[in-house]
């Protein structure tokens, strides 16, 4: 049910980002001519900095965000099995 | 009585409190006029720039002097209990909303009577005409609405007086630009035409912000 | 819940198969652009990861439309978690578009339409999640972040269009990127690949987040059960429960 749920949820965002792509591929926007002519001037090999940057940042933050989340959940999840069990031990004891 | 009755009488009991003890307009007033005169400042004025510059420290001052006085508006409410009676009351949560709007945009414009005439003399820039009369109307309209709103959710949380501007601000963003821009071309010396795409952008801001608030009140002072 | 961990380590595995995969045909496999250079693949993470900062707007509206007709919570916990995670992927979509922006428009920032609405829009949503932090808690506090939901998707499409018609009534700006007319069909299929992996991410973290929410709401509860039986036994303070659970 649950696996189902959450397959279910990668279809429908799926489906939700395909629709955006093909909004977005419609309305391509045009290069301006001071746009192409920075472009020239540039030279492509003194952008790796940046686009490790890019990556970079983005698997870091994907990564950080990953981690917080799953430490956060077995805390969670160890709280509630000691509250469970206090509540276990308490309606015994009552 | 009929569908109006209750909402005035609300808009009415907030402009006899207001009548008596002046705080909501005098603290709107001073703000707004303070942030002219900062922005006069921190802003070099010049014969060219200030057509350009001043409709935006105008708006800035009308925003930023709108969240406190709207955030006044419902913190006397709710430190006195007096909106647990306002709920108790036999009305509907929209004739609670549409008066408190109400009470809201009277404020607001009672304010920039003042204000427009100041800024025109300190920045020289002529913008007492009709058409900014109907732009700033407009625009206080929605900003009002959307404000009543977004000032009876931040009432409810701990640090209020950040929560209010923190969440209307960025909202009010389209409003704000729409708002600066048919100032401007007005204050230029331009015609209704000018203005006309910004007008309508207001227009349709003020619309969809009206309904929405007017549909969404009633789940916020749910209990 | 034990039961659903193997799957999960699964779809843990796969995500990071497939981003190595997406990172092997962004660096190696994919030609280089022939206008951009190299920074061109950045558009490869930029462009996902931008779209679906747009869909989690959607997905919290969606959520809280929900919430405020069903009243069920899960769906209030289902617009937070998009909420948290849209602000961390619209907070990389204007960093990455930040650092690509500066080599190829020789600015770090400018007022272009969708930046505009990518910022105001985060913003909005930043305002939600504090909102759930200040707000009171229970049904209370989850009503008006819905309706800040709701009003940031219904804002969006007014932002937009008020950014756009600003931008062009300002000429002169430098707009759009000018690498997507001229993608080759490797191009295409790389920006695919990472568009499935980092959706296949992002539903990852979503699902994550969701449970952590679920997990929060289970913890309210005990302790409120808790609380209750140690009032009634009067063997230990409301306080002693509470210090226990959050050994």
């Amino acid at each position: 049910m649950k696996i189902r749920a959450g397959a279910a949820l990668v279809i429908a965002l799926m489906a939700l980002v395909a629709t955006a792509a093909m909004a977005m591929a419609s309305g391509e926007p045009q290069t301006s001519e001071v746009a192409r002519a920075a472009q020239q001037e540039t030279n492509p090999n003194t952008n790796l900095g940046y686009l490790f940057a890019i990556y970079a940042i983005t698997w870091a933050g994907f990564f950080a965000y990953i981690f917080l989340i799953s430490r956060r959940q077995r805390e969670l999840e160890r709280e509630i099995k000691q509250l469970r069990q206090m509540l276990e031990d308490r309606g015994r004891a009552a | 009585m009929g569908v109006l009755g209750p909402i005035w009488a609300i808009a009415r009991k907030d402009l006899l409190l207001e009548f008596r003890n002046r705080d909501i307009v005098v603290s709107l007033l001073v703000f707004s006029l303070l942030v002219l005169v900062i922005f006069n400042f921190a802003v070099e004025l010049t014969p060219v720039n200030r057509f350009v510059v001043g409709p935006g420290i105008l708006w800035v001052a009308v925003a930023f002097a709108g969240v406190i006085g709207m955030n006044r508006a419902f913190i006397i409410e709710k430190d006195r209990d007096a909106l647990d009676g306002l709920m108790l009351a036999p009305v509907s949560r929209d004739t609670l909303f549409f008066g408190k709007a109400l009470g809201s945009l009277v404020f607001m414009l009672i304010a920039e009577a003042v204000l427009f005439p100041v800024f025109t003399v300190l920045f020289d820039v002529d913008i007492l005409r009709v058409e900014t009369a109907v732009i700033a109307a407009m625009a206080t309209f929605g900003f009002s609405a959307a404000g009543t709103a977004f000032a009876a959710m931040a009432v409810n949380t701990r640090s209020r007086e950040i929560m209010l501007p923190v969440l209307f601000l960025p909202v009010i963003s389209p409003l704000l630009i729409a708002a600066v821009e048919a100032t401007a071309r007005v204050a230029e010396g331009g015609s209704w035409s000018d203005a006309a795409q910004w007008i309508q952008l207001t227009a349709v801001f003020d619309i969809v912000f009206f309904v929405a608030a007017a549909v969404l009140f009633h789940f916020v002072l749910e209990d | 819940m034990r039961g659903t961990v193997p799957g999960r380590s699964i779809w843990l595995a796969a995500n990071a198969a497939l981003m190595a995969i997406t990172l092997w045909m962004i660096f190696i496999w994919v030609p280089t652009e022939a206008n951009l250079g190299v920074i061109q693949r950045a558009l490869y993470f930029h462009v996902p990861i931008a779209i679906i900062s747009l869909v989690a707007v959607v997905l919290v509206a969606i959520g809280s439309v929900t919430y405020l007709v069903t009243n069920r919570a899960r769906w209030d916990w289902f617009a937070h978690a998009s909420a948290e995670t849209g602000v961390l992927v619209g907070a990389l979509t204007l960093i990455t578009g930040s650092i690509w922006a500066r080599p190829i428009w020789n600015v770090w920032w400018t007022w272009d339409a969708k930046l505009t609405t990518t910022l105001i829009l985060w913003f909005i949503f930043v305002g939600y999640l504090m909102l759930r932090a200040y707000a009171p808690a229970g049904g209370q506090g989850a009503r008006l972040a819905a309706i800040v939901g709701i009003i940031g998707a219904i804002d969006a499409p007014i932002i937009y269009f008020a950014a756009d018609l600003w931008r062009t009534a300002h000429p002169g700006r430098i707009a759009g990127p000018g690498a997507e007319g001229s993608m080759t069909s490797e191009m295409g299929w790389t920006l695919l690949v990472s568009m499935i992996a980092i959706v296949s991410a992002y539903s990852y973290m979503l699902v994550e987040r969701y449970r952590v929410r679920r997990a929060e709401a289970a913890v309210e509860a005990l302790s409120r059960d808790a609380s209750l039986i140690s009032a009634r036994g009067a063997s230990a303070s409301r306080a002693d429960v509470l210090a226990a659970g959050r050994v």
